[in-house]
């Protein structure tokens, strides 16, 4: 499958590293990152909305989808730095970045490591590794099931997940959507998701450890978001017991939070709110 | 009430004697041995009956031991899963073995747990007071607390409890997809089983091992800990908000190289609340204290129920 319009090209970030990104439009330069489990394919419908004004870049991270899977390099410092080598790649100086969930939080840690580069920063999904860690409490934090499970020592979690591949990727395709997804997009993620066990699960144990260590040095050092950050979430707040906006705005002075009733794949459940968002950002 | 299906029983239970006796949800298989007062030792997970192999013939000497496979466990009946999760509800477990030993003629007796038959254990005491005289627990503070302190830190140490507390049918499928990948890592890797294989014979390893390819038995595994995730929680929260303590003499045996002390510091700061009489020990082992040191766990179950 492809986003239809959009030209592919393998870009080198890396030693070893490529990843397979979608690319169409002209202007400003605006980067999509996509989450867990699924590829850039995520933005298919807002993508070729958003190519009307702008050059918009939609790679696979590292370790996703057809980019480059290598065993280590998985702290979200060093995807972010992909994302700004790929944008060096594809001659912008400056650009817009927008990720949801795993892409978020590559986004996030890019915002913050790459001030100079990042005109505006649009999250959608998360809370910052640091904060999630900390807001899990008590039995509703069974939710966050799939972070406990591939935080722990390679092979175990490597080893339950390939066991039954799609019904573990599945389970998350088919619980945090509202709008069920069709067939053929869903066997996609789940034969992406199926090819990157070892490396998806190097992504969230680097968000139990490596990442969260580098959250904290931020907030020791008050360094926070420079640019003008737009935070879109579910109100799943209300069913932790936490204030997400509020553990938002100390990162990001310069913070809109919207909460919104769409599911947690917002971009496929309502592709014409997150357009919407993200050209708002631009036109700010 | 001869001739049990039971195989590879270990020698150790050579003087005991098969049961299967009848409760009103379904059959509980069960070994009864020694003589003088009642004592009922229920297992935790994943295993059976055979963890007390090394302890009961000790405890045997000085009374009449009764030990069981809980509902859903061994060869014991398996409850068809329930909304709600009543049927594997710590209550529900509880109530089987009271009722077991009612059938056995034992009307008052003391009850000795590990993990998740320490859990039953204490509900039974707080369920059925006249009917337990002493109760001891290897290795768990109660339920409720567990998740009342739960953090981060302590959700990725027990990440179990979340996973197999997943709506079915996921962590059945995950575990079926590689079942020895879960005894070996999980089991055997983080949770200690099996260390010194002078004390863990290959074939009792194998007992414990072989649940884990039976459907049904990794089916109520799961619901034992989906009622731990919400069942069990309230019937602890009932109980703390209404006053109701475990009214017998508690012993809390935990293992010195366990979480308890990582997470909880001393363990019996916590059960205090629970009951007026508490007292316990580390012992020197994993968390499967009563086959890693079966001697030293004897030892202080008959110190306690002698008392």
């Amino acid at each position: 499958m492809q986003i239809e319009g959009f030209e592919y090209r393998d870009v080198k970030v890396a030693e070893d590293v490529s990843l397979h990104t979608a690319i169409a439009g002209s202007g400003p330069a605006i980067v999509l990152l996509h989450g867990f489990p699924q590829t850039h394919l995520m933005w298919r419908h807002v993508a070729p909305r958003l190519a009307a004004t702008h050059t918009v870049i939609c790679p696979d991270l590292r370790g996703y989808g057809a980019s480059s899977k290598p065993a280590d390099g998985y702290a979200k410092r060093t995807m972010a730095q992909d994302v700004v080598n790929l944008a060096d790649a594809l001659g912008f100086e400056r650009f817009a970045l927008a990720g949801h969930d795993r892409g978020a939080l590559v986004a996030f840690r890019a915002g913050l490591d790459h001030p100079d580069r990042i005109t505006d920063l649009t999250i959608l999904d998360v809370l910052p590794t640091l904060d999630m860690w900390e807001v899990l409490h008590g039995v509703d934090a069974t939710v966050a099931f799939h972070l406990y499970l591939m935080a722990q020592p390679r092979p175990l979690p490597e080893q339950l997940i390939a066991g039954a591949p799609d019904a573990f990727f599945g389970f998350f395709l088919d619980l945090w959507g509202i709008t069920p997804f069709d067939p053929e997009i869903k066997a996609a993620y789940l034969q992406a998701s199926r090819e990157a066990i070892p490396s998806i699960v190097a992504d969230y144990r680097a968000s139990a450890s490596t990442d969260i260590d580098h959250d904290r040095a931020d907030r020791a050092a008050s360094r926070t978001l420079a640019m003008p950050t737009t935070v879109v979430q579910q109100d799943w707040g209300a069913a932790l017991g936490f204030d997400a906006a509020a553990l938002w705005r100390p990162w990001a002075p310069a913070l809109t939070h919207r909460t919104v009733t769409s599911g947690h794949f917002m971009a496929e459940d309502d592709p014409e709110l997150i357009t919407e968002v993200l050209l708002a950002v631009s036109r700010n | 009430m001869h001739g049990s299906r039971r195989n590879g029983l270990p020698a150790a239970f050579g003087g005991f004697e098969a049961h299967r006796l009848t409760t009103r949800r379904g059959t509980i298989n069960a070994v009864v041995g020694g003589s003088g007062p009642p004592l009922l030792l229920l297992h935790g997970y994943p295993q059976s009956l055979l963890m007390w192999h090394a302890t009961a013939p000790r405890l045997a000497r000085r009374h009449t031991v009764v030990v069981t496979d809980m509902a859903g466990y061994g060869d014991s009946f398996r409850p068809a899963p329930s909304f709600g999760h009543e049927a594997h509800s710590k209550r529900a477990l509880a109530l089987d073995q009271v009722e077991v030993m009612d059938r056995l003629g034992f009307d008052t007796f003391a009850v000795a747990g590990h993990d998740r038959g320490g859990r039953v254990a204490y509900r039974m005491a707080l369920d059925h007071p006249g009917h337990v005289s002493r109760l001891a627990v290897l290795d768990i503070v109660p339920t409720g607390d567990v998740w009342a302190r739960a953090d981060a830190a302590l959700a990725r140490g027990y990440w179990h409890w979340s996973f197999l507390a997943l709506p079915a049918p996921l962590p059945e499928r995950l575990i079926a997809g590689d079942p020895d990948a879960f005894f070996d890592l999980h089991v055997r890797g983080q949770l200690g089983l099996g260390e010194d294989p002078e004390r863990y014979p290959l074939e009792l390893l194998d007992a414990y091992r072989r649940p884990l390819t039976d459907p049904g038995a990794v089916e109520a595994m799961c619901e034992d800990y989906r009622a731990g995730a919400t069942i069990d929680v309230e019937h602890d929260e009932l109980d703390r908000a209404e006053g109701r303590r475990i009214a017998c003499p508690l012993l809390v045996l935990w293992a010195a190289h366990g979480s308890l002390p990582r997470f909880y510091g001393d363990p019996l700061d916590v059960w205090r609340p629970w009951a007026a009489d508490v007292r316990g020990a580390a012992v020197d082992a994993s968390h499967f204290m009563a086959e890693d040191r079966p001697e030293e766990t004897a030892g202080h179950l008959l110190a306690f129920l002698g008392a």
